[in-house]
C-alpha cells in the first residue's frame, strides 16, 4: 500500500497546472469556509453578548400581562407592574445573583430646540445597580452616566444624531402615566451613550428610576427586574426564583430567560447563519465540481496506462487504491494551503475583527453593530479539512471503477 | 525440456453486432521454457488475440491455457492479475512506460507490485537496466530517452521479476529498422543468456528470421509452425 500511496503522490504532479487550479479551488472554498464559519459565530456570539449585556441580562421577573397588555397607540401597560418591588427583591435575593429594578415605558420625546419628536422605550435604571447588571456605563461617549434624583437622560448615539440633540439640551418626554393620565417629563441630556446594540442605540432612553416612579405614579412598583447570574446553573437559578414566586403568591410574575426574551431574533439570526452556510456550501459545490472534473481527467486521460498497469498485474483494487489516493492528496495539499490561509484571514478576525458599525442605521437582525471578531472554532477547520481529503478521495473512486470496468486489451488500444 | 506453455484446443469468437467473429480456431502448441518463438502473420490473422490469451488479458471462448501446469482458463480477474504479476512480463509495441516515473522506477514498478523491499529492488534494477545498456540513465524520464532506449526500459520491466515468459506484440513496430534490428539482439542475447522464454508478434520477414520458432497464423489458425 505505501507503494501506491507514494506513486498516487507522483501522479498529482504529472500535470502541475490542473492540480494547481484544483489546489485552488479547494483552498477557496476552504479560507471562504473557515472565514465565514468564524465571522457568522463571531456575530452570533457578539450579538449575544450584546443582547444579554445591554437588552435581557440572563434572567427577567415581569408581570405576565404586562406586554400582552400593550395598547393601540403602543403604551406599556404600566399597572400591569411589579407592585411591591422591595419585597420581591428580598425574596429572590442571593449570592449567585445580581439584582436591578428597571420601568419599561414607551414614550415620543421632543427636542424643544428643534420640536423634532421621535418615539422612544425609556426605561427609569437605577444608576447604583442596574450597572451591575447592565453595561450601559461601559459605552457612555460623552457625558456621564446617571444620578439618582437628577432629571437627566441617557441616550444613544444615533438616536441623538436623529433628534439632533447634544449634552446639556432639554428634551420633553410624553407618556401616559400608570393611571393612564398624559405626562410630560423634562429632561436634560446628561450623557450620550454608544452601546454595540443598535437596538438600543436607536431607540432607547434611560432616567434614573426614582424620577419614573413620581412621574410616572409607580412608587415601589417597577415593569421588571433584571438579574445577572454570578455563577451557578441559569435553568437551576430560574427554576428556584420561579419555585419561590409561587411559593410567595406571586404566581402572576414569570422568570423568564435571555433565550427566551431573544426567541425572535435568536431564530432569525439562526436563520440568517443558516443561510450564509448554504452560500459557503454553494462555494464548496463549486470546489467539488473542479475536483470531479480533474479526477474524471486525470483518470480517463489514462485509460491506456491503466491498461497497461493492469496488464503487469495491478489488481483493480489497488488502481481503485491508487485514484483514492491521488484524490486524496490533491485535497489534503488543496485543504494544508486552504487552512493555512483561512487561519491567517481568521487571526486577523480575531484580533483586528471586521468593524461592522457603519450598519448602525442598517437593519442586520443582529444585535451588533461595533467590531466584530471571529472565534476559533477547532472542530470547524478540522471538519473543513477532513471534508476537504475525504471528498476528493470519494469522487476518484467513480471514474476509477469506470476505468476497471473496461477489459484490458480495450484500454491498451486507446490513444 | 519443461514445458512453461500449453494450448489446448484454444478458440476466441468475437460479437461484432450480429455477427460472430472466429478470432481464433482451435489453436494447439506448446513451448518450452527458453524459447524465442515468433508469432506471424497479417493483420487481423489473430496474432494479438493470441497473445491476450496468453499473457491473462483475455479469456477464451473454449480451450485450455495452461502456464507452468496451471490452467488459467478458470481463474477468476483477481487470480489472473496475480499470475500476470507473477509469471508473465510485457512488452508492448509503443513501449507504454508511466510518464511521471524515471527509467529505474518504471523498471522498479512490477516489483513494487509484487511487494519486495526496497534494497532487492534496487539491486535487481540496476543490474537489468545494465544488462539492457541503459547503465547511467536510470533517472531519466521517459520523455528525456530515445525511442529505442525506451523499449530498452520496457525489456527491461518485463524481465526484472524473471516471469516464466516475455510477450512482447510487435516490439520493433515503431521503431526504425536499425533500433529494431539492436531491440531483437537484446532480447535475442537475454533469451540466451537468461534463458528467457520470448514470445513475440510480428509482421516483418526480417524479426521472423531472428526467431527460433516461427509459428504462423492464418485466418485464426495455426498454418505452419517451423523450429530453426
Amino acid at each position: 500500500m505505501g507503494f501506491i500511496m507514494r506513486f498516487a503522490f507522483k501522479n498529482i504532479w504529472r500535470y502541475k497546472r490542473r492540480t494547481i487550479i484544483t489546489f485552488t479551488a479547494i483552498s477557496i472554498g476552504i479560507v471562504a469556509f473557515i472565514f465565514m464559519d468564524s465571522l457568522l459565530k463571531g456575530i452570533h456570539y457578539e450579538s449575544l453578548r450584546n443582547f444579554i449585556d445591554y437588552e435581557s441580562s440572563h434572567l427577567k421577573i415581569y408581570n405576565k400581562e404586562f406586554y400582552k397588555e400593550m395598547s393601540d397607540d403602543g403604551f406599556l401597560p404600566l399597572d400591569k407592574a411589579i407592585d411591591n418591588y422591595e419585597s420581591v427583591e428580598n425574596l429572590i435575593q442571593s449570592d449567585d445573583i445580581l439584582v436591578t429594578p428597571r420601568i419599561n415605558f414607551r414614550s415620543q420625546i421632543v427636542n424643544e430646540a428643534t420640536s423634532d419628536e421621535r418615539p422612544f422605550t425609556i426605561v427609569g435604571i437605577d444608576p447604583d445597580k442596574d450597572r451591575k447588571v447592565y453595561k450601559l456605563p461601559d459605552v457612555i461617549m460623552s457625558g456621564r452616566f446617571l444620578k439618582s434624583g437628577e432629571r437627566g437622560v441617557l441616550i444613544g448615539r444615533i438616536s441623538a444624531e436623529k433628534l439632533e440633540t447634544k449634552l446639556g439640551d432639554t428634551l420633553t418626554i410624553l407618556t401616559r402615566t400608570k393611571n393612564d393620565t398624559y405626562q410630560t417629563i423634562s429632561v436634560d441630556v446628561v450623557g450620550i451613550i454608544d452601546p454595540p446594540n443598535p437596538d438600543i442605540n436607536k431607540t432607547f432612553a434611560y432616567i434614573p428610576l426614582d424620577i419614573a416612579y413620581s412621574d410616572l405614579d409607580m412608587m415601589g412598583s417597577v415593569t421588571e427586574i433584571g438579574i445577572r447570574i454570578k455563577n451557578g446553573n441559569e435553568s437551576k437559578i430560574l427554576n428556584r426564583l420561579d419555585g419561590i414566586l409561587k411559593a410567595n403568591n406571586l404566581s402572576q410574575l414569570e422568570v423568564v430567560s435571555w433565550k427566551e426574551l431573544g426567541k425572535d431574533w435568536l431564530t432569525l439570526s439562526k436563520t440568517k447563519i443558516a443561510g450564509s452556510y448554504i452560500m459557503i456550501l454553494v462555494v464548496f459545490i463549486i470546489s467539488a465540481v473542479g475536483v470531479i472534473n480533474t479526477m474524471l481527467m486525470s483518470v480517463f486521460e489514462r485509460i491506456r496506462e491503466i491498461g497497461m498497469m493492469r496488464a503487469l498485474g495491478m489488481r483493480d483494487t489497488e488502481v481503485i487504491w491508487s485514484f483514492f489516493f491521488e484524490g486524496a492528496s490533491i485535497g489534503f495539499l488543496g485543504g494544508l494551503i486552504g487552512i493555512f490561509i483561512g487561519l491567517l484571514l481568521n487571526l486577523y478576525l480575531i484580533y483586528h475583527g471586521l468593524d461592522l458599525s457603519y450598519t448602525g442605521d442598517v437593519d442586520i437582525s443582529y444585535r451588533v453593530m461595533n467590531i466584530v471578531r471571529g472565534v476559533w472554532d477547532v472542530g470547524a477547520i478540522v471538519f473543513a479539512f477532513v471534508f476537504s481529503v475525504i471528498i476528493p478521495a470519494l469522487i476518484s473512486i467513480y471514474p476509477s471503477r469506470k476505468a476497471i470496468k473496461m477489459e484490458i486489451t480495450q484500454a491498451l488500444k486507446t490513444a | 525440456m519443461q514445458i512453461l506453455l500449453s494450448l489446448v484446443n484454444l478458440n476466441k469468437d468475437y460479437e461484432d453486432g450480429k455477427i460472430v467473429v472466429h478470432a481464433l480456431k482451435d489453436i494447439n502448441m506448446e513451448v518450452e521454457k527458453g524459447e524465442f518463438t515468433a508469432i506471424a502473420g497479417p493483420s487481423g490473422s489473430g496474432k494479438s488475440t493470441l497473445l491476450n490469451l496468453i499473457g491473462c488479458l483475455d479469456k477464451p471462448s473454449s480451450g485450455k491455457v495452461f502456464i507452468s501446469g496451471i490452467d488459467t482458463s478458470t481463474y477468476s480477474k483477481k487470480e489472473l492479475a496475480n499470475i500476470r504479476r507473477e509469471k508473465i512480463g510485457f512488452v508492448f509495441q509503443s513501449f507504454n512506460l508511466i510518464p511521471i516515473l524515471t527509467a529505474f522506477e518504471n523498471v522498479a514498478f512490477p516489483l513494487s507490485l509484487l511487494g519486495q523491499n526496497g534494497d532487492l529492488i534496487e539491486r535487481k534494477v540496476k543490474s537489468i537496466l545494465g544488462d539492457v545498456g541503459l547503465d547511467g540513465l536510470e533517472n531519466r524520464y521517459p520523455r528525456e530517452l530515445s525511442g529505442g532506449q525506451q523499449q530498452r526500459v520496457a525489456i527491461a520491466r518485463s524481465l526484472v521479476k524473471e516471469p516464466s515468459i516475455i510477450l512482447a506484440d510487435e516490439p520493433t513496430a515503431n521503431l526504425d529498422s536499425a533500433t529494431g534490428a539492436e531491440i531483437l539482439n537484446l532480447m535475442k542475447v537475454l533469451n540466451e543468456q537468461k534463458e528467457a522464454t520470448f514470445i513475440f508478434s510480428t509482421h516483418d520477414p526480417a524479426v521472423m528470421d531472428r526467431a527460433k520458432r516461427v509459428v504462423y497464423l492464418h485466418d485464426g489458425q495455426i498454418s505452419s509452425d517451423e523450429k530453426r
